[in-house]
C-alpha cells in the first residue's frame, strides 16, 4: 500500500504546509499570492548569483511553510530573511569542506563559426517575433511608455522620466513601480512565448 | 531614495560589498517595499547599461564575472537586448505589424537560454541533424563564393543568384562589392534578391578590398539604421583570386521589400571602425 498512500499523505501534508504559508501572508487569497511570488523573488534575488539560487529560495519557503502553526511568525518576510541568512551561512560552511569543483556556471562564450552564426541568427529572429507578439498585447500607451522609459539611446533617462512622470501627474517612485511591473509582464510573456508556452493576450493581463 | 543609495544597490549587484553592507542592504529589501522595488529598478539599469556598453571597464568585468553567473540574469539581459533594440525597430508600433503567431517555430520547444524550458532528446537530435545538415550546406556555398566573385566581374553588376537546388531549405546567394550605396547610381542600382514566401536562406558573400584584420563585424541595418542581424567574431576566408570574403547567413523572414546595408567592421583591440559598406533590395 505503502509508497503510493505515503505519496499521497506526503502531498497532503505539503499542501496544508503551503496553505499556511499563505495564510501568515494574507488572510486574502490573492493578496497572499502576491505576497508569495514577491518573497520568493526577494529570495532567489538573495542567493544570486549562485547558479541553485531558486532551489535556495524554495528552500527558505518549505522551511518556514513547515514550521507549526503555534509558531508565532510576527512579520514573515523578515523571518524570511533570518532563515536565508542563517541557509547561506550553512552552505558557506558546506562549500569550504569541499575541494573545489570546476565552476560550470560562469557566463557562457559565445560559440563561433558561420553555423553559431546561423543559430544565432533564427534565435534572435524568434526574440523579436516573440517579443512582438508580447508588445502588441500592451495597450499603445504602455508600448509607448516603455519604450520611453527604457530608452536605447545613450542620453541618462532620469530626466526623461520625471518629465514622464510630470506627463502623467504621477510620483517619480510610482512610474518606477509601473514601468518595472509593465517590464516584468513583458518579459514573461517573452520566455512563455519562446517556451512554447504562449497561448493567448489575455493571459498576460492585457488591458486592450 | 538618494544616489548613494542606488550606487549601494549597484555595489550589492556587482558582488562589491562588505558582508556587514550587503546583509544590512538584504534586511532593508526584505522588510521595506520600497528599497526592493528601487532594487529591482535598479538591476534594470543596470542591465540596460551593460547591454547599452555603457559601464566602466571594471563594472563591465564584475557584471560578467559575478553578475552573469546566474541563469536568471542572462535571461534578463537577453530580453535586454530585445528591449533596447525593439526601440530601433519602430515596427512595433506600426500598424499591420501583428505578430506572427503561427509559426511552428513559436509553437515548438524552445533551446533558448532565456526560457525554462528543457528540450527533449529527439529535439535535441533533431536540432544536431539541422546543425549538421547547415554545416555542410554552408561550407559548400562558400566553396561557390569565389565563383560568384568571378561571375559577378563587376562591383557596379552584382549577380543575383537563383536558390540553390534543395527541396528543405531554399538557399539564396548574393556576392557583393563594398561602396554601393543606396544613391549613388542614378537608378538606385542595386543587387537585386528575390525571395519567395517559403523560408529561405540569404548567403551574403562580401568582398574586402583592403584589410589587415581577419576577423570582423557585421551588421546588416535599413538605410534607415534598424539593425536587422548582427554577427561578431566573423572571419574572413580567401577565394581563388586572393580576395578577402567573408560571409553573413541571414534567414529571409527577416527580410521585407526594401533596401539595406551592410557594414563590416573590423576591430583592433579597443578601437572599432567601419571598414566598408554594402547594400542591396530585396524583392518579394
Amino acid at each position: 500500500m505503502g509508497a503510493k498512500a505515503l505519496t499521497n499523505q506526503e502531498t497532503e501534508t505539503d499542501r496544508e504546509h503551503f496553505s499556511r504559508l499563505l495564510a501568515r501572508l494574507s488572510p486574502q487569497r490573492e493578496r497572499a499570492w502576491q505576497e508569495y511570488a514577491s518573497l520568493r523573488k526577494k529570495l532567489v534575488m538573495f542567493f544570486e548569483p549562485r547558479a541553485d539560487a531558486e532551489e535556495m529560495a524554495e528552500d527558505v519557503l518549505d522551511r518556514i511553510a513547515r514550521k507549526d502553526g503555534s509558531y508565532s511568525i510576527i512579520n514573515v518576510a523578515e523571518f524570511a530573511f533570518g532563515v536565508a541568512r542563517n541557509l547561506r551561512k550553512e552552505m558557506y560552511r558546506r562549500d569550504s569542506a569541499r575541494v573545489s569543483a570546476t565552476d560550470d556556471s560562469s557566463f557562457p562564450v559565445e560559440p563561433s563559426g558561420p553555423e553559431s552564426g546561423l543559430i544565432a541568427s533564427i534565435d534572435n529572429e524568434k526574440k523579436r517575433r516573440c517579443f512582438s507578439i508580447c508588445i502588441q498585447q500592451l495597450s499603445a500607451e504602455e508600448r509607448r511608455l516603455i519604450l520611453e522609459y527604457f530608452p536605447d539611446d545613450e542620453e541618462p533617462p532620469d530626466e526623461r522620466r520625471q518629465r514622464l512622470a510630470a506627463e502623467l501627474k504621477i510620483s517619480s517612485g510610482a512610474l518606477r513601480t509601473r514601468m518595472t511591473r509593465l517590464r516584468e509582464r513583458l518579459e514573461l510573456c517573452c520566455g512563455r512565448c519562446l517556451s512554447g508556452k504562449h497561448q493567448s493576450g489575455r493571459h498576460q493581463g492585457s488591458d486592450q | 531614495m538618494n544616489s548613494e543609495m542606488r550606487r549601494l544597490m549597484v555595489r550589492y549587484l556587482l558582488g562589491e560589498l562588505s558582508d556587514r553592507e550587503r546583509e544590512d542592504l538584504e534586511k532593508q529589501y526584505f522588510i521595506h517595499q520600497q528599497a526592493w522595488e528601487e532594487l529591482e529598478a535598479v538591476e534594470n539599469d543596470l542591465i540596460d547599461a551593460y547591454v547599452k556598453e555603457q559601464l566602466s571597464s571594471n563594472e563591465r568585468q564584475l557584471f560578467e564575472s559575478y553578475f552573469l553567473r546566474s541563469e536568471r540574469r542572462r535571461q534578463r539581459v537577453e530580453f535586454a537586448r530585445t528591449l533596447m533594440d525593439s526601440k530601433l525597430r519602430q515596427e512595433t508600433d506600426a500598424p499591420g505589424s501583428a505578430p506572427v503567431s503561427s509559426s511552428p517555430a513559436l509553437r515548438s520547444p524552445s533551446r533558448f537560454w532565456w526560457s525554462n524550458a528543457r528540450l527533449p532528446w529527439f529535439a535535441s537530435a533533431a536540432a544536431l541533424v539541422l546543425i549538421a545538415f547547415l554545416v555542410w550546406q554552408n561550407h559548400r556555398l562558400q566553396s561557390q563564393v569565389g565563383q560568384l566573385q568571378f561571375l559577378q566581374g563587376q562591383a557596379s553588376d552584382p549577380a543575383t543568384v537563383p536558390p540553390a537546388h534543395n527541396p528543405e531549405i531554399a538557399v539564396i546567394s548574393l556576392a557583393l562589392s563594398p561602396g554601393l550605396l543606396r544613391g549613388s547610381s542614378p537608378n538606385n542600382d542595386l543587387a537585386k534578391i528575390h525571395i519567395g514566401s517559403a523560408p529561405s536562406i540569404v548567403l551574403l558573400a562580401l568582398s574586402l578590398e583592403r584589410t589587415s584584420n581577419s576577423q570582423f563585424q557585421l551588421i546588416l541595418q535599413t538605410p534607415e539604421g534598424r539593425v536587422i542581424q548582427q554577427m561578431n567574431g566573423v572571419h574572413s576566408k580567401s577565394s581563388p583570386d586572393g580576395t578577402q570574403i567573408v560571409t553573413m547567413i541571414v534567414p529571409s523572414s527577416l527580410l521585407t521589400t526594401g533596401d539595406y546595408i551592410i557594414k563590416v567592421v573590423a576591430s583592433n583591440g579597443r578601437r572599432s571602425e567601419i571598414l566598408d559598406s554594402y547594400a542591396f533590395s530585396v524583392i518579394q
